[in-house]
This record gives C-alpha cells, structure tokens and sequence, in this order.
C-alpha cells in the first residue's frame, strides 16, 4: 500500500543530503577557483604552505556548514488542493518555488557517482518551454523518488476518500510498448547505414587495390617494391580509417543502447506517459494534442527484422532556440518498435486510424538535383582528377560504372517513393530511397504556409510548398502547382474555419 | 438541428490565394534601399581603395590591373541595384478576411500565407531609415518559428499601425473562441512565462 500521504507537509530531503550539498558546493568552489589555487601553490614558499592548508581547512569548514544549512532549509511537499510542487530553499534569502502539476513536463530521477556512494537520488523537475531543470532534489531514497514521480507526473492525485483506501494511485495500464535490448540492436545497427556504408567502401577499395596489385605483379623489380611499400601506407591508412568509423559506429550503437535501455510507453488516462534510460531514467508525459509531427522510417534490413524508428515532434520552445542549445524534450524518439507498436501510438495520438488518402506525386525534374549533385558532379571531379592531376586515380574508373549503378538505383527510388498523401484528417509526406520516412501532421497543426515557384517552372506547372508547423516544417517539392494550391486553399479553409486548438 | 448543413464543399469554388491582387510596398522605401546600397558601395571602395594603395606600393602592377577591378567594382555595384530595384518591384502583401498573404523573390516566387489564428504576435518596426520618409515595418510571428515569421518592411507608417490594429482584433477574436470552446485548458503558451510565484 502506497502511503499517500507523504509529501503532503514540507519535508526535507535525506539527512545524508549534507553531504551530496557539501560536495556540490566544494565543486563548485573548485570549479570557479582551481586556477588561482594552482598559481597560488605554485608560487608560495614552503613555509606559506602551512598558513594555505589551514586556510583550505577553514574555507572546507565553512562549506560544510552552509552544507548542513542548505539542507535545513530546502524542504518541499505536494499541495494536493492547489494541485502544486512547492519548493521553499534560501539560508538568507528565502526562496518559494510553486509549480502547478499540469505544468509539469518531464520528471527525471537520476545518480551520480557521488550520490550513488551515498545511495541517494535526485529528482529533477523540467516544465514545459525553458531548457534548465526548475528543480533538483538532490539527496532522495529510491522509494521516495519513484512515488514522488508518480504523483508529479498523475496530475490529478487521488484525494484521500474513507472508501477508498485501498486504491492505487493510479491504475496503469499494460504498456503499449516495452523495447527490448534486442530490437535497440536490430535499430542501432541498421541505421547510421552512412557508416557502416564508408566501412563497407573503404573495405572494398583496399581489397580491390591488393587484388589488383596482386594481378599485376609478374616481377618484382625495384620500382613495384616502391609502389608495393607506397601502396602499403595506403592500406595503413585504410586501416586506420576503418578502425575509426568501426569505432564511431560501436560508439554510437552503445549510446543508443544506454540512453533508450527499457523504452516503455504507458498510456495514462488520455496521455502517453514514455520512460527510458539505463542509467538516468528519463520519463516523459505526452499529451497527443501537443504533438505536431508524428515521424517513423525504415530501411530494407529494418523491414526484415520488423523495427523501425519513430519520433514525435512537440512544439519547441523559441527561447530554446535563442539559447542556441536544441531543446531536448520537444523530440521523444522511440527507437526499435514494431509495426503494431507503431500503430498503436498513431491510434493514441491521433484517436482514429492514419489513413492515406490522394496522391500528389513529384514532376519528375524532381531528379535533376539528384544526378547534378549524386552523379554528374562528383563524376566530373573525379574524372578531372583522374586526367589532369593524379594518373593513378585513373585506376579507379572502372569503379564508377559501379558508383553509377548504385546512385542511379538510389535515385530512382528515391523519386519513386517521394509522395505527398492528402485526406480531410491527415498530410502525409513519404520520402527516401533506402531509409523510407513518413511524416505526419493534421491540418490544424499548420501555421502558416508557403509557397515557391521558379520563374521557369510556370509553364510548366511546377511548385514546391512547405507546410510551417509549431514541431517544423514539412516541405514537398516539384508538385503540380495548380493542384497543389487547390489544396492549399482547401487547408487554409480548413485552418481558418476550424476552432480546433493546434497544441 | 435546423442550423446544421453538410454540403459538399467544392474545392473549385474556395476562395484561390493564387488570385488575390497584391498591394506593392511603399514607393519611398526605395530610397532606404539605395541608402543602404550606397553604404556598402563606400565600404567597398573603400576596400578597394586600400588593396590600390597596397598593390602600387609593391609595384609590379600594370594599369590593366587597376581598371579592371575598378570596372569590376562598378559592375558589381551596378548589379546591386539592378538586382534589388527588380526585388523591390515584385514585392507585395494582400490583406484577407482571414490571412495574410506576402510575396517576394526574383527567381522565385515566395508566397507566405498566415492564417490570423495562428498569428502569435505582432509588432510594428521603425528602423532609422524607415522613420525618416515615415515608414515602418510589420512583424508577424507564428508559432512556427523563423522560417514562416513575416517581416514586411517599407509599410507607410499609419498603414502598418492599423493593420496591427486589425491582426489585434482577430486575434483576441481567435482567442476568445479558442477559450470558450476548448473543455480542458491546458494553455501551456510558450511566451507567456511558466515560472512559478516567487514569493520572499
């Protein structure tokens, strides 16, 4: 039976706290003082250096008791009829932190190395719109943090009612989902497939080059041995090269694995409620009002295996943007879900089934830019260099028949899966040769819209637009220009006439 | 029940963006451009004028040299208002009964279409220049971010204050019907402050 009176009256937080405070305070003493300290012991004479411990000592005697003050003064509870997290801290200035439960975002119980010597935890409280934490509890049981948690993040507690005394706090339903080690895996090595794509490259030239090498060498006259021991170098470097991006792969894949360990999705009463994390659990409330685009993409070795990754994009916060650092909280990523998962958050989000409706599909100047820049362009540079700066190169040519073949198909399967989808409830845009992404957005969620025409697309009918949405933007580009703006005029219709609220 | 209809809706018979008549800007904003213009040309010459003095005093230089950038420096400068004389032409705002339209660009077109309920503030702005022939511009914001806020300058000053005036009136409008219909308020409004009372 969870207590639930607990934080109703203000409490303090563990009385092993003094330390974690006396710890932050020490650092940060050191952090704002380390390098007039390393001067200061430096230059001093050996004499001096007595009178400079004591000093430490007095200066550490001190910090210990604004530590223990600190904690004296920094209590908190719940006030269950104002539905507010009141934080009161201050030794001389006293300070009232009040945050209403629907404010509440993101609640996050962490430990560092310091706290988890200790065997404590911090709980810290994020709201919606500025990047810093409001509050950080930092010295809290295990226990106390996670029913702490689970009453910032219900928002409507359970009033102490005589009849119902053996509820639970909340009745939690089974997760939507639960990621598994295996699919974060499955998702972590089939995607970043630009790496493991250079690997693959670098792999296949330096076999290519010794092979060859190993053709052409009838005799081994000094000349060859030059070239053989140049050519050794080379796959030095290769080596070296395909040690680094196996490692930023592996790098990668682990961070993956350590920051999303656990995904569970919970539907809490009409909100998705999405935990992650091995060592920090992060947990996030998502209202699906708030959410602006719904993003999901898979590749062909995702499609086997039956993962995909997904995204929802909140609206982010301007002031986040001025302070240049990208606002974490405006993304939830969900890494590893399958189609059934991933049909059921859509259903959660959007309360009816995603469905595509009419088709615009792109001019087909539409692939221009890719064979300027995919095939024409760097054809040209290396041909040039081929000819012109380094004989050698000339070696390779044969590989841009194989170079062709592979843009040429991405290109072409690129071109064929980039639609625009358009029914009364959803836009759906479809991208992408080999990673194949949906974006999602209801009409509603537009706020402004523009258009863009080349002067010499009008006669031939072409447009691009981009739809401007609190979570981004959603481009569509080469589309029939009138058809498009039939659209458009029926989405601005259905912006300007409909009351629904975009978050 | 007498009130409700559900008619089709044709999609030929919606009121067309791509045919509202736009208003230009104001004639005198040219002025601020070739004021501007005629700035970045000293700091060009300028420029151009030191790398001279530079390039004499190491000597080996023939006059083909010393006209040739010079002729380039004036085309360059020639283009420049070539260029932005024919922005300044295709530049134009229409004013709906229920958005904003602004269009701008040479080689494209750009539409911006803002619904007014999906404006979230507004501000008039009175540059240096601007002030001087009596000019402003109107700064529109979404919640969309930079890529769809609308700056339209070269607006005659009353103008620009009563279009504000009108965007104002929408807007409340919007909000005041957002508010009554909307059952569970959960303004999380991103320019309205969330941090909580500090009381000493």
């Amino acid at each position: 039976m969870i207590p639930e009176t607990k934080f109703d009256k203000p409490q303090r937080q563990s009385a092993v706290g003094i330390v974690i405070m006396f710890a932050d305070t020490l650092q940060k003493f050191l952090r704002a003082s380390w390098a007039p300290l390393a001067i200061m012991i430096y230059r001093m004479p050996a004499e001096a250096l007595w009178y400079m411990i004591i000093g430490m000592l007095v200066v550490f005697l001190i910090i210990g008791v604004v530590a223990y003050l600190r904690y004296r003064n920094f209590t908190f509870f719940l006030d269950e009829s104002k539905q507010e997290f009141i934080v009161q801290s201050g030794i001389l200035s006293k300070k009232r932190l009040s945050i209403g439960l629907d404010k509440i975002q993101q609640v996050n119980i962490n430990q560092n190395v310091i706290q988890k010597l200790i065997g404590v935890y911090s709980l810290d409280v994020d709201t919606a719109g500025s990047g810093t934490k409001e509050v950080s509890i930092r010295a809290i049981t295990h226990d106390s943090a996670q029913i702490l948690k689970a009453k910032l993040l219900e928002r409507e507690i359970v009033k102490s009612e005589p009849n119902s005394v053996g509820q639970e706090i909340e009745e939690k339903q089974k997760p939507i989902i639960k990621i598994s080690l295996s699919s974060l895996l499955k998702v972590g090595v089939t995607s970043n497939y630009g790496r493991s794509l250079a690997i693959l490259l670098a792999f296949f030239f330096t076999i290519y080059d010794n092979i060859m090498d190993f053709v052409e060498n009838e005799m081994l006259s000094e000349e060859q041995i030059e070239q053989y021991i140049v050519k050794g170098t080379m796959l030095g470097f290769m080596t070296i090269f395909v040690v680094l991006f196996a490692l930023t792969f592996l790098i990668n894949l682990v961070r993956t694995i350590i920051r999303y360990f656990d995904l569970e999705i919970v539907k809490q009463r009409n909100s998705l409620l999405i935990s992650y994390g091995l060592f920090a659990k992060k947990n996030t409330l998502l209202n699906p009002k708030k959410a602006q685009i719904v993003w999901y993409s898979q590749n062909f070795f995702q499609q086997k295996m039956n993962v995909l990754k997904m995204k929802i994009k909140q609206a982010s916060s301007q002031q986040v943007k001025q302070d240049g650092k990208k606002n974490e909280s405006s993304v939830i990523e969900i890494p590893g879900a399958n189609i059934s998962e991933k049909e059921a958050i859509l259903q959660v989000i959007y309360d009816k089934t995603v469905e595509k409706g009419k088709v615009f599909n792109p001019n087909y100047r539409y692939v221009f830019r890719g064979i300027y820049f995919g095939l024409l362009f760097p054809i040209a540079i290396v041909l040039l260099i081929g000819f012109f700066i380094n004989e050698e190169v000339k070696s390779y040519f044969p590989l841009i028949g194989l170079y062709v073949m592979i843009v040429g198909l991405l290109i072409y399967f690129g071109f064929r899966n980039y639609r625009l989808f358009v029914n009364s409830d959803f836009i759906i845009k479809k991208r992408g040769a080999w990673d194949v992404e949906h974006q999602i957005i209801e009409p509603h969620k537009i706020q402004a819209i523009t258009t863009k025409q080349f002067f010499w697309h009008k006669r031939s009918d072409v447009g691009h637009i981009i739809l401007h949405t609190a979570g981004g933007d959603l481009s569509f580009r080469f589309a029939n220009f009138s058809e498009i703006n039939k659209q458009i005029n029926y989405w601005l219709y259905q912006v300007e006439s409909s009351n629904k609220h975009w978050m | 029940m007498q009130n409700f209809t559900n008619n089709p809706i044709n999609l030929d018979e919606l009121p067309q963006y791509e045919a509202v008549s736009f208003l230009p800007i104001h004639k005198q904003y040219w002025n601020v451009i070739v004021i501007n213009l005629l700035i970045f040309a000293v700091i060009l010459f300028i420029a151009t004028a030191i790398t001279f003095v530079s390039v004499y005093q190491s000597g080996e230089v023939g006059v083909g040299f010393y006209v040739f950038i010079l002729v380039f420096v004036f085309g360059f400068i020639g283009f420049l208002f070539w260029i932005n004389r024919i922005a300044f032409k295709k530049k134009g705002y229409a004013l709906r009964e229920k958005d904003l339209l602004y269009r701008s660009g040479i080689l494209a077109t750009t539409t911006t279409i803002i619904p007014f309920n999906r404006i979230q503030h507004i501000a008039v702005h009175e540059g240096m220049l601007s002030r001087m022939y009596g000019l402003a511009s109107l700064e529109i914001y979404t919640a969309g971010g930079n890529s769809s806020d609308l700056s339209i300058s070269g607006l005659d000053k009353e103008k620009a204050y009563a279009i504000k005036e009108l965007l104002m009136k929408s807007l409340n409008y919007a909000n005041q019907i957002h508010n009554s219909s909307v059952v569970e308020s959960q303004e999380n409004d991103i320019t309205e402050s969330t941090k909580p009372d500090l009381e000493s």
